[in-house]
């Protein structure tokens, strides 16, 4: 039961739970106590005195800040010995301050002008000179100090050590030449480094990006959400005259507390970018030329047309991407299902996440975490935090996955399986637990993993039997246990295994994939082989009730997937083709098979806010997309939250918001039904209703918050499932090639921000030590990487993280396609590795 | 440059001492600077890997104590007191002396990479003031004579044999 405690703070009786302190005390009061270096999210400190206040019965003044309420205490926050302290603090801040308020981005949003303005002296009795520091210091890649204008709170250094546990500022000397500083010669380089800005109460920490670009009071901000990866961090957009400017934290427990990586941070840049397409492009002769939107909608409708009307609608096909917002997604998927074609799908060499089951408060709580195949650093990087807080509070973390990613130190157990052999982990484990206490898997897994003994699954995967075994207690063994699958898990029968696992030990299941909406677009139904809320096409119910919304009668034969697509294409079965989002030349696993299919389709037609090379080659009309910050829609994020994300800009030239482009396709194209939308919120209503665990998300609009997770049976089809095997073998080379996400070298959008540009490293493949010497590869030189369609030239980087036999790639790699070397789901590709000589220049 | 094996042994017979390693900081950063003659960002990862913290803490804490030095100094090390007592019996003439005979400031090092000239407060021998200390060394009662001596001496230890004068002829 939560006590609560009653005080008097200037006369007037306080209430609040035990525990809270007085500062916070006052501040539910609604009674102000400045403060410069206590901060919500951060541990007390006491450190700059300014929240003095007297408490009777005690001598002195005392630290509201790190004073914690006891019942009947009196509180007095504004007596001559309170004002003359806070007059002094201020007066003494402000003798080495330099002022230069004129010139601070902070100014008009700073704690120490807002203080001084209403507790401090009028004039200054400071004569002398003040003492030099240093101004302009670059910190790091997001990051500027001025330590002559820190007032020394130890924010910065406070949240680089609880929140990150990594030490990477401090306070250097001391007394008044103490300053803020990483150590000599070092770089703050932390993905994280950014909230220091949102944290510094003074403008000493600014941010790159935004330095001088505008005063705080010209600024308009709206709440957002990032787009950038699964996490869907809470934000606030912020600028002027039409440019979106900064990107700041927003309060959000359930998701990011406040906290952004320096993706989301610095990544917005792209809307700028003047490689953005600002019309659309028709191609004419063989080139593309720019066009009206009439023309190019008209030519989309005849191209389409003639198709349909000479193959059918099931000769066209829908590709959309986990890029696109729930709006965009679920029109894309009435507008297939509309036409009558259930080729529509999103996924390029993923799989489709399942349903989540836990929340990211759960994940901060949790006793035991699985992450298997994922690297929440590179791929959701708020999760690193939240999976640092759980082992922080006794939580035990183990970690399944073929690199040592930066959380291992925090693991107790890390299994480094065979690549390919990571479902025989998962079945190993499930039918262990079967044998321990029979009945405990579901019936249909039964007789799929009853083959597999320990000694069996431990000489497949190559990790210790007993290992193993504790890794299966422990899940069983809390009742707070988290599975969290990553980006590395991509094929459907590992993650049904992974599913599978989570009901027989009763670990909730969490995932996300390379992809920022990927849960929210596999919600809209944009699957083959799925309705919209992933009910299956045979749901009559859940048919009628479509059919009924959408005025039109649906086509529900499964189709073609984006794996089947391209054969289907290359044949002629399928010729027209419709991309949102998505560039399936580099993103696609077999980029040769899909260039030849493309060559073979009559029509292709693309929506996209830069020019990717799909459309450059095989577009035959291409729409200007708007970007994030240009457009409202809700995504979906890893946890099942819904966020709205808001258009605080205009649209670059003639782009239209992705979803209003679906609709004007539908319009051109005639499809049956109403496709009238006033906005993206209207869409959104409409997908309330069309998805019964989507049923009053509305509310993301107005700023609530909506969990869509839901019950949603794992299934990978109704066959039984076979027994899980080491995966296929393809490629001749002798190193087996893993690959994922990299925080930032990610995506087209990425690669146009010029935040984001310069921290994301020369394409590189890692490589383990022992590997490396044998082939004659040194940390740094050019190597060449050449797996199933081509070869890469790659900078060699050596390094003890990547598992011996292995090569590891990332997955979107600055302008280089890295499916040429054939990475795709439950296949293991053994690439040829060997070291390029050196030009001589 | 690596750290010794004598230095490891001790670095770690040190931090048995100390029921929490972060405590043999001080220690860890004076074999440090013994080893290297100053410290360096090899010293703090050197010495945050001994006890288990951040190389930045570890920089931090050195940079609180000026007798920590984070540069590099001249063979010989001269600290010359500048507080109350010697600066009564002279400290500030006999600073300018040694500022002519080795031609550099305070806070600088001769060309020769011999001398590094610095001031300290008191060095705890105010009975013998004018004092100052050369790296481990005092010397006393000191007089513009007795310091021409010294420097002399220190050079021939040095095996360079300079002459004093060649000082003078920078000034
Ligand atoms: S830089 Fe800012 S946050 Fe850090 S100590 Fe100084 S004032 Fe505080
Ligand atoms: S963690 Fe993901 S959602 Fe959050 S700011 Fe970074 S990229 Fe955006
Ligand atoms: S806010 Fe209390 S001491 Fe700084
Ligand atoms: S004042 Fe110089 S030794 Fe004490």
């Amino acid at each position: 039961m939560d006590q609560s405690v009653t005080l008097k703070i200037d006369g007037r009786d306080v209430t609040v739970p035990a525990g809270t302190t007085v500062l916070e005390a006052a501040r539910m009061a609604g009674i102000e106590i400045p403060s410069l270096c206590n901060h919500a999210r951060l541990l007390p400190a006491g450190l700059c005195r300014l929240c003095l206040v007297e408490i009777e019965k005690v001598r002195g003044l005392q630290p509201a800040c790190a004073s914690i309420v006891r019942e009947g205490m009196v509180v007095h926050t504004d007596t001559p010995a309170v004002q003359h302290n806070r007059r002094m603090v201020l007066e003494l801040l402000c003798t080495n301050h330099p002022l230069d308020c004129p010139v601070c981005d902070a100014a008009g949003d700073c704690r120490l002008q807002d203080y001084v303005f209403r507790y401090g002296r009028t004039t200054s009795r400071f004569v002398e000179e003040k003492r030099r520091k240093g101004k302009a210091i670059r910190l790091g890649p997001a990051v500027i100090l001025d330590q002559e204008r820190c007032v020394l709170c130890q924010r910065c250094v406070r949240f680089c050590e609880e929140v990150l546990d990594d030490r990477q500022l401090a306070v250097f000397q001391r007394g008044a030449s103490s300053r803020i500083s990483t150590m000599p010669g070092a770089v703050f380089d932390s993905r994280f480094s950014g909230n220091v800005v949102d944290l510094c109460p003074v403008g000493a920490l600014t941010d790159r990006t935004f330095r001088f670009k505008a005063r705080n009071w010209e600024l308009t901000g709206l709440p957002s959400v990032c787009a950038l990866c699964p996490v869907g961090c809470r934000m606030t957009e912020e600028g002027r005259e039409g440019r979106l400017l900064r990107v700041r934290g927003r309060e959000a427990p359930e998701v990011n507390d406040g906290w952004l990586c320096d993706l989301g941070r610095t990544g917005y840049g792209f809307t700028e970018h003047p490689n953005r397409l600002r019309h659309p492009l028709v191609r004419r002769d063989g080139h593309l030329e720019p066009a009206s939107w009439d023309e190019a909608l008209t030519a989309l409708a005849r191209g389409f047309g003639a198709v349909i009307e000479k193959a059918g609608p099931r000769a066209v096909a829908v590709l959309g991407s986990p890029r696109l917002t729930n709006e965009t997604a679920y029109l894309l998927t009435r507008l297939a299902r509309a036409l009558g074609t259930g080729n529509v799908d999103y996924r390029l060499g993923t799989a489709a996440p399942a349903p989540a089951q836990a929340t990211l408060s759960d994940l901060r709580q949790a006793e035991v975490i699985l992450l298997f195949q994922g690297d929440p650093s590179e791929e959701a990087p708020i999760l690193e935090l939240w999976v640092k807080q759980a082992v922080k509070r006794g939580g035990r973390l183990y970690i399944v996955h073929p690199r040592t990613l930066a959380l291992e130190r925090y693991a107790t157990g890390a299994y480094r399986p065979r690549p390919g052999s990571e479902a025989v982990l998962i079945a190993g484990i499930l039918s262990m637990l079967e044998q321990g206490k029979p009945g405990s898997l579901p019936l249909e897994w039964r007789e799929a993993v009853s083959g597999l003994g320990p000694t069996q699954v431990a000489s497949l995967t190559g990790c210790d039997r007993e290992a193993i075994r504790l890794l299966a207690e422990a899940l069983v063994g809390s009742p707070r246990a988290i599975i969290a699958y990553g980006a590395g898990l991509r094929d459907e029968q590992t993650l049904a295994l992974v599913a599978a696992l989570a009901k027989a030990t009763g670990a909730r299941l969490l995932g996300w994939d390379g992809g920022p909406n990927s849960r929210g677009v596999a919600d809209m139904g944009l699957l083959p082989d799925r309705l919209p809320g992933r009910a299956p096409l045979a749901d009559a119910a859940a048919t009628a009730a479509l059919e009924r919304l959408w005025q039109a009668p649906l086509s529900c034969q499964p189709g073609l997937s984006a794996t089947e697509l391209w054969p289907e294409m290359r044949r002629g079965e399928v010729r027209a083709l419709y991309v949102a989002g998505a560039d399936p030349v580099t993103q696609a696993p077999n980029p040769q098979l899909v260039e030849e299919a493309l060559a073979h389709a009559t029509f292709v037609a693309m929506q996209e806010a830069f020019l990717t090379p799909t459309a450059e080659r095989f577009a035959h009309v291409v729409l200007p997309a708007a970007v994030p910050g240009e457009e409202d829609g809700s995504l979906t994020n890893l946890a099942g939250g819904v966020g709205w994300q808001r258009a605080l800009i205009a649209p670059l030239g003639e782009a239209r918001p992705s979803w209003r482009i679906v609709a004007d396709v539908a319009k051109a194209l005639a499809a049956p039904g109403a496709w009238e939308y006033a906005d993206a919120a209207q869409v959104l209503a409409e997908i309330a209703q069309a998805i019964p665990a989507y049923a009053g998300v509305e509310v993301v609009t107005t700023g609530g918050y909506f969990d869509a997770r839901y019950e949603y049976e794992y299934a990978l089809t109704d066959q039984p499932p076979a027994a899980p095997a080491p995966a296929r073998v393809a490629g001749t080379g002798d190193l087996a090639l893993t690959t994922g996400p990299v925080l930032f070298d990610r995506d087209i959008m990425a690669r146009h921000a010029p935040g984001v540009v310069g921290r994301a490293a020369e394409a590189f493949a890692a490589i383990h030590p022992e590997d490396a010497e044998r082939l004659g590869i040194t940390d740094g030189a050019p190597i060449e990487v050449r797996g199933l369609f081509g070869a890469l030239t790659l900078k060699a980087r050596v390094s003890g993280a990547c598992a011996q036999g292995t090569v590891f790639v990332p997955e979107e790699l600055s302008e280089l396609s890295v499916n040429r070397l054939g990475a795709q789901p439950g296949v293991v590709v053994m690439v040829e590795v060997k070291p390029l000589a050196v030009r001589p220049d | 440059m690596p750290f010794s094996e004598a230095a490891q042994r001790e670095l770690q017979e040190i931090i048995q001492r100390y029921p929490d390693k972060r405590s043999a900081m001080l220690p860890a950063l004076a074999i440090a600077q013994r080893e290297q003659g100053y410290l360096t960002p090899e010293a703090y990862r050197w010495v945050a890997e001994a006890l288990d913290t951040s190389p930045t803490w570890v920089a931090s804490v050195a940079s609180f104590y000026t007798m920590l030095r984070k540069e590099p100094a001249g063979r010989y090390l001269i600290q010359v007191c500048t507080n109350l007592s010697c600066s009564l019996l002279g400290a500030k003439p006999l600073l300018d002396h040694l500022r002519q005979r080795l031609g550099i400031d305070v806070g600088e090092t001769t060309p020769d990479g011999l001398f590094t000239l610095t001031t300290v407060e008191c060095l705890g021998s105010c009975a013998t003031a004018p004092v100052m200390q050369v790296n481990d060394r005092y010397y006393e009662q000191l007089t513009p004579e007795r310091i021409d001596e010294i420097l002399a001496g220190l050079r021939r230890e040095a095996g360079t044999c300079g002459d004093d004068r060649t000082a003078e002829g920078h000034s």
